[in-house]
């Protein structure tokens, strides 16, 4: 029986599958697409969520996630990897079946640390809160692993959206402003993001991280 | 004192002159905007009318100073005089527990009045020697200077830990910039560099003081400490935490025995005015300070602190003395013979407070009275001699005094003035470094009437430690001065010198005079001071004092000498007038003027190095390795190097080679022969002798943090690897880490 409270869950298992598929990505747009996709699951997530609680608010949330994560934010790091003309692979300092397996391992270390009651009243939906937190670990261990700053960026934004996810689920969505701030933040972040990615690559001829490594004295 | 009667002529001076400071400091930027000397003939004149108030208010008591502040002052507090009883001001402030209030009891009275009179002296001295060593940006100069002496006067008026923390901290970090002030100057960069970090190390540690005190009582006021000594609140073991750190916070400052490191690095850097300011009453407010701690903050500790004391004093005295047997720079010298006064007067303070631990009430006075005394005399002199370098090097261009000689005839009223700070410092009679030594040699002595073993046996120790320095001193002054008056001129720059400006001289001049006066007249010097002691011991010595004759200082019941100045004088003046009669009438004495001897030169003036500069070319063949040149020319006094064909004149490096080689242990110096030339080998070699004393405990230092730092920044460069993802891996770390914590937690709660 497909309940609406199953039916979040199952959005959310779909945020994570996808921030699972981004670390076995080898490709840059692949990437991009892959993150595209995920907003995607999130902003429907959200939009149930407001159904389910029949909170106006999460509607608009949804609607902005929507419009900045799944149009803007993609369109704008297509535009960037079209204009720096990346064709190199995804450089990993982890390769992509041990990330994989890692990133199992961060799932249900993150369904461990919070198996306890630990925000029992008015859970939407239990599972989405581990969930989100996985997906929050994962960003971080994008950011780790890669070496390419354009990736990195997608990690930041795959954490991000883990972050929305988590907060969504427990609180039954932030206050509006604060939402619309995080959003205006995290677009902002994007585009300097792929401004500075730009000047790394007229500069260094790379977007290797690891080359960045001169700069330290 | 507690007055309530202040409403008096006093209290109206006193409201013109915080006029006239305030208009003085609102109007600094305008007045050196366009005129630096007219803005500092103006502080001189301020800096002499506080002084003469300040010392009017310590002699005859007048109400109180409300050296009012700009920070949060109520306007009736400022007036409402009438209502405080106590001889404190304080102004609130929204900050908990930041008082800005200030004391105006004998001791800092007495202080305050050094500060003043130091501070109107060079002020004066500066109008001149800004523009004699064509400074460039004096306007800077007059805001830092001014800065510097207000900030001292409210360093010694603070009545609050905190406030007195933030004008200490102002206090050293102005004096810091004055150290930097030729900042093009590699050496300026280096002294300046090891002031501040030693300076703020001792920051450190009277915080921490600071702060013990806070834990004790729960204020910051002085008033509550002093409340915490009478009351007898302080375990031993407080006690001799209070003690360590105020060893280590304001002995930095003072520069005892292991902690001196910069200050002979320092001082020699600033200009003279401020080195006189600095070595004559900076390094004393730590010196307040302790006797603030020791003597009405802390009550009935046992001897054992009182000896530390005198201990250290001790070391200091003689490492210092040493020292300053060897430097060459001229201010050098004399900032280690300041270390060696701030050990005469933690001798001073030792001796005082092992009287005072045993009730000795009487000896406790008189042993303070000494430690005033010398505290006054010596920024007298030193503040003479430091001004007379300056004078010397701004006419010379050079503090180093293998390049000196021969200023006497050059600058005849200036070598006057400097010989009396010579013989004032050297202790010797009739000028008054003569009398306070001589009244602490008479405290160590009357030590003998203790009861303890130890300090039986060794004050006469110590005595005979201060007799060996005052020699060591004697030999050290006898160098300043004969090397750097005497003989003839060793470089172009001593042969050119002229007479310094008037009013460099009158201002040398007028603490000349006052050395003179209060080494013949010292009851004038102690009659302020009697007031300070009196308050701090409750005891009035200047009756127990027989002042017989106008001059004649001991006492009566510990009776171990008698001494007058005033007689030696007199007994001076007559033997010298016999002697030269003899001379006179059985002598068989022909006047014969001829050339200055300078060890057997040619007939030629010594300064022209044309030889050895031909000598040079030929051998070196257009490349320049005249170390005499670079010297000149970056004018680094801390390396000394030069050819040795010139010094057929007793140098001052000469002059010292047998301290040199009798106390080798304790120096660190390194000494070269270089041969210069290539080709004459056998034919008037030119030889190079490169000479560098440096302080050993400099060096020990630098090794031990040499070791330590490269330790931490090989971890530092293990750690901080330069790679992005490693930094966020080590938040990401931190953060599991906290999850795991916290869900474990949360489960076992």
């Amino acid at each position: 029986m497909l309940n609406i409270a199953s039916f979040i869950e199952l959005m959310g298992a779909f945020v994570l599958f996808f921030a699972i598929l981004q670390t076995a990505s080898h490709r840059v747009d692949f990437s991009i697409k892959v993150y595209s996709i995920q907003s995607l699951f999130l902003s429907i997530t959200i939009f149930v969520m407001g159904i389910h609680s029949n909170n106006g608010e999460l509607y608009l949330s949804s609607f902005l996630t929507f419009a900045i994560k799944v149009v803007a934010i993609p369109f704008f790091l297509n535009k960037v990897t079209r204009r720096i003309s990346i064709r190199e692979k995804i450089i990993p300092y982890i390769n992509m079946t041990n990330s994989v397996l890692i990133t199992g391992a961060i799932t249900i270390f993150a369904f461990f640390i919070t198996k306890g009651d630990f925000a029992s009243h008015e859970f939407i939906a239990r599972r989405v809160f581990p969930t989100a937190l996985a997906v929050i670990l994962i960003g971080v261990f994008i950011m780790i692993a890669r070496k390419k700053a354009i990736i990195q960026i997608i990690g930041f934004l795959t954490l991000d959206n883990g972050i929305i996810l988590a907060a969504t689920s427990i609180t039954k969505g932030l206050p509006l402003v604060v939402d619309i701030g995080v959003f205006f933040d995290v677009f902002i972040g994007a585009i300097m993001a792929g401004v500075l990615i730009y000047r790394i690559r007229t500069s260094f001829d790379s977007l290797d991280t690891s080359k960045m490594s001169n700069l330290k004295e | 004192m507690g007055r309530t009667d202040t409403l008096n002529g006093a209290v109206i001076l006193m409201v013109i002159l915080i006029v006239i400071l305030f208009l003085f400091l609102l109007s600094i930027p305008f007045i050196i905007s366009f005129n630096p000397k007219l803005s500092l003939i103006f502080s001189s004149a301020i800096y002499l009318l506080l002084s003469v108030f300040l010392l009017f208010s310590l002699l005859f008591g007048y109400a109180k100073l409300p050296l009012s502040l700009p920070f949060s002052i109520q306007l009736s507090e400022l007036f409402g005089l009438r209502s405080s009883t106590s001889d404190h001001i304080t102004y609130l402030t929204t900050i908990p527990y930041l008082k800005f209030s200030y004391l105006f009891d004998s001791l800092s009275l007495f202080f305050g009045f050094l500060i003043a009179f130091l501070g109107f002296i060079s002020s004066l001295y500066s109008f001149n020697y800004l523009y004699e060593e064509h400074y460039k940006n004096k306007s800077l100069f007059v805001i830092l200077f001014n800065g510097f002496i207000i900030s001292m006067l409210f360093v010694v008026f603070s009545a609050n830990g905190l406030s007195f923390l933030i004008f200490w901290e102002i206090m050293s970090i102005l004096s810091f910039f004055l150290v930097l002030f030729e900042y093009e100057k590699e050496e300026s960069k280096k002294a300046a560099n090891l002031y501040i970090i030693m300076t703020h190390i001792g920051t450190f540690f009277i915080f921490l003081l600071f702060l013990y005190m806070f834990m004790k009582t729960g204020s910051f006021s002085f008033e509550t400490w002093k409340h915490l000594g009478i009351s007898g609140g302080l375990s031993v073991a407080g006690m001799t935490i209070i003690f360590i750190l105020t060893l280590l916070g304001f002995g930095m400052k003072a520069g005892i025995f292991p902690l001196h490191v910069w200050l002979p690095k320092a001082h020699p850097e600033a200009p003279s005015s401020v080195s006189a300011l600095m070595s004559g009453i900076m390094i004393k407010t730590a010196i307040y300070m302790m006797i603030r701690f020791y003597f009405e903050f802390m009550k009935s500790y046992g001897w054992g602190f009182g000896f530390t004391i005198l201990l250290i004093g001790a070391l200091t005295l003689i490492y210092g003395v040493l020292n300053a047997g060897i430097q060459d720079n001229i201010k050098r010298l004399l900032a280690y013979s300041s270390m060696e006064n701030i050990g005469i007067m933690l001798m001073a303070l030792g001796l005082a407070m092992i009287f005072y631990s045993q009730d000795m009430y009487l000896l406790c006075a008189f042993a303070m009275m000494a430690l005033l005394f010398h505290i006054m005399n010596h920024a007298l002199f030193k503040g003479l001699l430091f001004l007379g370098s300056g004078a010397i090097a701004s006419q010379t261009h050079t503090k180093n005094m293998n390049k000196l000689g021969g200023l006497v005839k050059k600058m005849p009223a200036a070598s006057f003035i400097f010989l009396i700070g010579v013989l004032s410092a050297s202790t010797l009679p009739p000028f008054n470094g003569f009398v306070s030594e001589w009244m602490i040699y008479q405290s160590l002595l009357m030590a003998s009437s203790v009861n303890i073993e130890i300090i039986k046996v060794f004050t006469p120790i110590f005595a005979s430690v201060m007799a060996l320095a005052g020699g060591l001193a004697a030999l050290a002054f006898v160098k300043a001065y004969g090397i750097s008056f005497l003989g003839r001129a060793r470089s172009q720059g001593a042969n050119s010198a002229k007479e310094p400006p008037f009013l460099m001289l009158v201002s040398m001049g007028i603490l000349a005079f006052l050395c003179f006066l209060l080494g013949i007249f010292s009851f004038i010097g102690l009659m302020p001071i009697n007031k300070v002691v009196k308050e701090i011991t409750d005891i009035s010595i200047y009756k127990n004092i027989t002042i017989s004759y106008g001059s004649i200082v001991t006492l009566p019941k510990y009776s171990l000498g008698v001494v007058s100045p005033l007689g030696l004088l007199a007994a001076g003046v007559i033997f010298m007038a016999a002697v030269y009669l003899f001379i006179k009438i059985f002598g068989n004495m022909k006047i014969r003027i001829f050339e200055t001897f300078a060890c057997g030169l040619e007939n030629k003036d010594v300064y022209n190095f044309s030889d050895a500069q031909i000598s040079k070319d030929v051998c070196n063949a257009g490349t320049s390795n005249n170390h005499e040149g670079n010297n000149d020319n970056t004018n680094n006094d801390n390396i000394n190097a030069y050819t040795k064909i010139n010094n057929a004149q007793y140098s001052s490096t000469g002059f010292s080679q047998p301290l040199r080689r009798i106390f080798e242990k304790i120096y660190n110096i390194k000494e070269n022969l270089i041969n210069e030339e290539y080709k004459r080998k056998y034919f008037f070699p030119v030889k190079n002798y490169i000479f560098k004393a440096g302080d050993l405990f400099e060096c020990f230092y630098n090794s031990f943090a040499s070791k330590f730092l490269e330790k931490i920044s090989k971890l530092r460069a293990y750690i901080q690897g330069g790679v992005v993802q490693t930094y966020i891996a080590y938040i990401v770390g931190t953060l599991i880490i906290l999850l795991i914590w916290v869900s474990w937690f949360y489960h076992a709660g």
